[in-house]
């Protein structure tokens, strides 16, 4: 059975339906869902799919883990933005288009809206009263699975969603009436302080992840050659930003497995998932120089490796983030932490010898 | 760390000893012999041993008795191996062996380990029944506290027997540089530490020729990394040759992308930065203005120039998908030092047609190719193939750790440990650094105006009147009968005043800007920039940072660099002139 993303809870039936469909949507796809799969228009046919079921087929396969960093390829792409304003923009656009202080909307390479938070990690800033920040929280939870706890447990969701953004969260943003979850577009899911309860952004999904991955196990041909130039792939797969650092590592990794007739999948509980952060070059304030800032990295979600959620604040508050050093630069932003927090996903590789699926690139 | 791999592996013997012997020092400015004297043809292995060899002091490695192992070796890697009579034949042994010294939960234990891989001959043939040597190497770091690593490693294999560590060492400051010679196992040397890169016999030799001023070298500092494993262009197995027993390696396997390095990098250049400001200011004297000054102006002498390398995040394969190429701003102005050291306006998104670049790039004829008039084949395999690099436009810039060493002279930081140094004014560095501001790296114009400053020591109370006397001493010249184009150029901008220097740098950039967006929409404009970017490219193929032939593409242009020289002008125009 496939388990909940991180193991935050009991393994259950629905849930694992739910992922092994969007698994197989990505591969076969869905007319009634208007959904293309992967497997259309790839050859030969009447092969093993590269991209498999773990459950359905649990093959022995050696795990793979996929890092990248949680701060924006595509802000970091542009090079005459200025760290700060780099920072600044990430930190202000959560589920909203990146705007530059003076109004300018950036925009990628191909003219597409950019966002500050699109690496399959999103994260909220608390302040106290004087404006310093007290307390950074990340998450990598996707919406889908709050989505199964509204219908499968609305009470534990509610409880949850307490237990996450406050106890003063009304019932009705995270429930309608008729018992729908309607917590995504809440207002704690979209702003950009406050508790954060998981990923709101469009593209931060475990079925985006999953589809990715599905079209990746595909190699694409090009004027009669295979395309190995990552960016490249993820314009061909037109399935996420080609500056993202996010989605060229996923497909990049599977898509050179299966270039080698490897059978690929993501190991269970497949998630997005948070690796830590790295701390060099912290300095902690005066009367604190002994403590290790690691301790500061607080997991809050999450088991067996898998955490899901995470904040990084001072052990009982004993100083705002400001007072900490990073690079010489004061804490000022959530995206200065983003920067040096890892995110990654785990892939299974089934060492084989398919001959790979192989398909055009998308015009 | 670029000793490793650099041209001794392509070097005869003969022609090894020819340039060791015609570059060893007769005076103490001139940089001796490179990282070709550590070459087994030269010097004398001695199994598991450690001796010290500085090159251009040294005539050959020397026995290090007790007492200097004790004043000078107080690095971990010696301490906790070296010292100790441990001396790791391979790269992996080092780390290995490290593991038995230290214990858990220790600054250098095997929990702190990151690896890091580059390949020039990555991403360009993903292919591995092509057998061309794709120039890997591995950098491992042990240590994550709040300076970041304190020992580096470099070699091209786990298994190999060249290695060469840097390892810090907080007694005396600086690191300390560690390596392998002569292929004997465990024969290791002590090649000086970071400060003998500003040492008269020792600076521009040995390690220091790659090391100019005693740093670690991440010349790919920036965002794409080009050639390192990371998001923007991960190494997979498809970029090994068959039955390469590294793509199963663990330093491969757990490789960590070149952002991770970046700010290990950053913290290891602010370091040592930090502490030779320090040093300096123990000192009560600047031993060698001109040296110094050279952080600032650029150096003449070769061994001694630093750049970093950076490109367009647009790759070569996708130029046909893509309307716009983005070029790196500081190829056309130092941005970085402007910005964040003198607080002025960087140009916003510059950017070429992507069907002029194409076009460009089948005009020059521009080609990837592992073997030019550096780097020939010796037997190995050839490759080619048409096009630029991965990512298109690798181009030098200035180099990180001269960004920060002003950065910390200029603005330091004083809660992260930084003191800076009154010697320099902003003012002074405003108008050295705005002469030829359209050519940030490889200035003529700008190197000449260290003619002016003094070459004996710059004594401690002579600094706060320093930048005054040499502002006003080139400012004097450039009104004399026989002034230079820098000389003048360096007045008009001094002679704004110490409240005026702002704004009138301020419009001599937005002028610069407009013009040069204006040139880069034209096909002319971005001919003009792709012949200036060759031009440079050449020289820092001539530089110890040029490893491989893979570094940079190959293209058709043709010119003498001993007569010609390409400038970018204040217009946005690009010049082909005859050298003065």
């Amino acid at each position: 059975m496939i388990r909940p993303p991180g193991n935050v809870a009991r393994p259950s039936q629905e849930w694992s339906d739910f992922v092994r469909d969007l698994i197989r949507d990505a591969l076969h796809g869905d007319e009634e869902k208007n959904v293309t799969g992967a497997l259309e228009g790839a050859e030969p046919a009447g092969q093993p799919t590269p991209f498999y079921d773990p459950v359905k087929e649990p093959l022995e396969a050696s795990e793979v883990p996929v890092p990248w960093p949680a701060l924006s390829g595509t802000l970091r792409a542009l090079s005459h933005l200025s760290e700060e304003e780099r920072w600044e923009i990430a930190d202000g656009a959560r589920t909203t288009p990146a705007v530059r202080q003076s109004g300018e909307q950036l925009t990628g390479p191909d003219g597409q809206d950019l966002f500050g938070q699109d690496e399959y990690c999103e994260w909220s800033v608390e302040r106290n009263d004087a404006g310093d920040i007290v307390r950074v929280t990340f998450t990598t939870e996707v919406g889908e699975w709050f989505k199964h706890l509204a219908t499968t447990d609305p009470v534990g969701l509610l409880e949850l969603y307490r237990e996450l953004a406050g106890e003063n969260v009304p019932e009705s943003e995270v429930l309608a009436e008729n018992g729908s979850y309607v917590g995504w577009n809440a207002d704690m899911n979209t702003r950009t302080d406050g508790p954060i309860v998981h990923l709101a952004q469009g593209s931060n999904t475990l079925g985006a992840a999953i589809s990715l991955a599905a079209e990746a196990s595909i190699l694409r041909t090009r004027d009669g050659s295979i395309v190995r130039d990552h960016k490249v792939l993820m314009r061909c797969t037109r399935l996420g930003n080609p500056d993202r650092f996010s989605d060229p590592s996923i497909a990049s990794t599977i898509n050179a497995a299966a270039a080698t007739g490897a059978r690929i999948s993501l190991a269970n509980p497949p998630g997005l998932y948070l690796a830590g952060i790295r701390t060099e070059g912290m300095r902690l304030p005066a009367g604190h120089e002994d403590l290790d800032p690691q301790e500061l990295w607080i997991p809050e979600r999450g088991s067996d490796g898998r955490v899901v959620r995470a904040r990084f604040e001072a052990p009982d508050g004993a100083f705002p983030l400001s007072e900490v050093l990073l690079d010489g630069n004061p804490i000022r932003t959530g995206a200065q932490l983003a920067e040096r927090v890892d995110v990654f996903i785990v892939a299974l590789v089934h060492d084989a010898q398919t001959e790979p699926l192989t398909k055009a690139c998308a015009s | 760390m670029a000793c490793l791999g650099s041209r001794l592996l392509t070097c005869t013997r003969s022609a090894i000893i020819a340039r060791v012997e015609a570059t060893t020092p007769d005076t103490s400015d001139e940089p001796g012999p490179g990282c070709e004297a550590f070459h087994p043809d030269l010097v004398s292995a001695k199994t598991e041993s450690l001796r010290r060899f500085f090159v251009g002091r040294d005539p050959e490695p020397q026995v290090i008795e007790e007492a200097e192992r004790e004043e000078e070796l107080n690095d971990a890697f010696a301490v906790e191996l070296l010292r100790k009579g441990t001396f790791p034949a391979t790269a992996e042994e080092v780390m290995a062996r490290l593991d038995d010294a230290v214990g858990e939960g220790q600054p250098l234990s095997a929990a702190t380990q990151r690896s890091f891989v580059v390949a020039e001959g990555s991403q360009i043939a993903k292919d591995p029944s092509r057998s061309f040597d794709r120039r890997f190497r591995f950098v491992v770091t042990r240590g994550q506290g709040r300076d970041g690593a304190d020992l580096l490693l470099s070699a091209f294999d786990p298994k190999s027997t060249d290695i060469e560590v840097m390892a810090w060492d907080d007694r005396k400051g600086g690191f300390n540089y560690y390596r392998t010679i002569g292929g004997a196992p465990g024969s290791w040397v002590w090649a000086g530490n970071s400060r003998h890169a500003w040492e008269p016999l020792t600076r521009g030799s040995g390690p220091f020729e790659a090391h100019p001023a005693g740093h670690f070298i991440f010349k790919e500092f920036k965002f794409p990394w080009v050639h390192w494993q990371g998001p923007p262009a991960r190494i997979d197995l498809l970029d090994f040759a068959k039955d390469d027993d590294r793509a199963a390696h663990a330093w491969f396997a757990n490789s960590q992308g070149a952002y991770v390095l970046e700010p290990l990098a950053g913290l290891a250049i602010k370091r040592w930065n930090r502490r030779r400001i320090e040093q300096v200011r123990d000192s009560g004297q600047i031993d060698d203005p001109r040296q110094f000054m050279e952080r600032f102006l650029g150096s003449p002498v070769l061994q001694r120039s630093t750049v970093n390398l950076v490109s367009s995040t647009t790759t070569n394969g996708e130029l046909s998908d893509v309307e716009r190429v983005n070029l790196p701003d500081t190829f056309f102005v130092d941005g970085d030092v402007l910005e964040g050291v003198l607080e002025l306006e960087r140009p916003d998104g510059l950017s070429v047609a992507a069907d002029v670049y194409r076009d460009v790039l089948a005009r020059f004829n521009v080609v990837v190719r592992n073997h030019d008039e550096n780097h020939p084949l010796n037997g190995e395999a050839p490759f080619e193939r048409p096009g630029d690099t991965h990512f298109v436009f690798v181009v030098p810039e200035r180099a990180v750790e001269d960004t920060d060493f002003l950065r910390q002279i200029l603005k330091p930081t004083p809660e992260d440990g930084e003191s800076g140094l009154s010697a320099i004014s902003q003012r002074l560095a405003a108008c050295l650094l705005m002469v030829d501001f359209p050519n940030p790296v490889f200035s003529k114009r700008r190197e000449q105006l260290l003619d002016h400053v003094q070459t004996e020591p710059l004594l401690a109370q002579a600094w706060p009147e320093f930048s005054e006397t040499l502002g006003e001493k080139i400012a004097a010249a450039a009104a004399g009968e026989s002034a230079t184009e820098a000389e003048v150029e360096f007045a008009k901008l001094w002679e704004a005043g110490e409240d005026g220097w702002h704004d009138a740098a301020a419009k001599l950039l937005a002028a610069y800007y407009e013009k040069l967006g204006e040139q880069l929409k034209s096909p002319e404009g971005v001919e003009g920039v792709f012949m200036l970017a060759e031009a440079r490219r050449r020289r820092v193929r001539r530089m110890p940072i040029a490893e491989t032939a893979l570094l940079f593409a190959q293209s058709n242009i043709s010119f003498d660099e001993g007569i010609e020289e390409f400038v970018m002008k204040p217009a946005g125009t690009v010049e082909r002139r005859k050298r003065a």
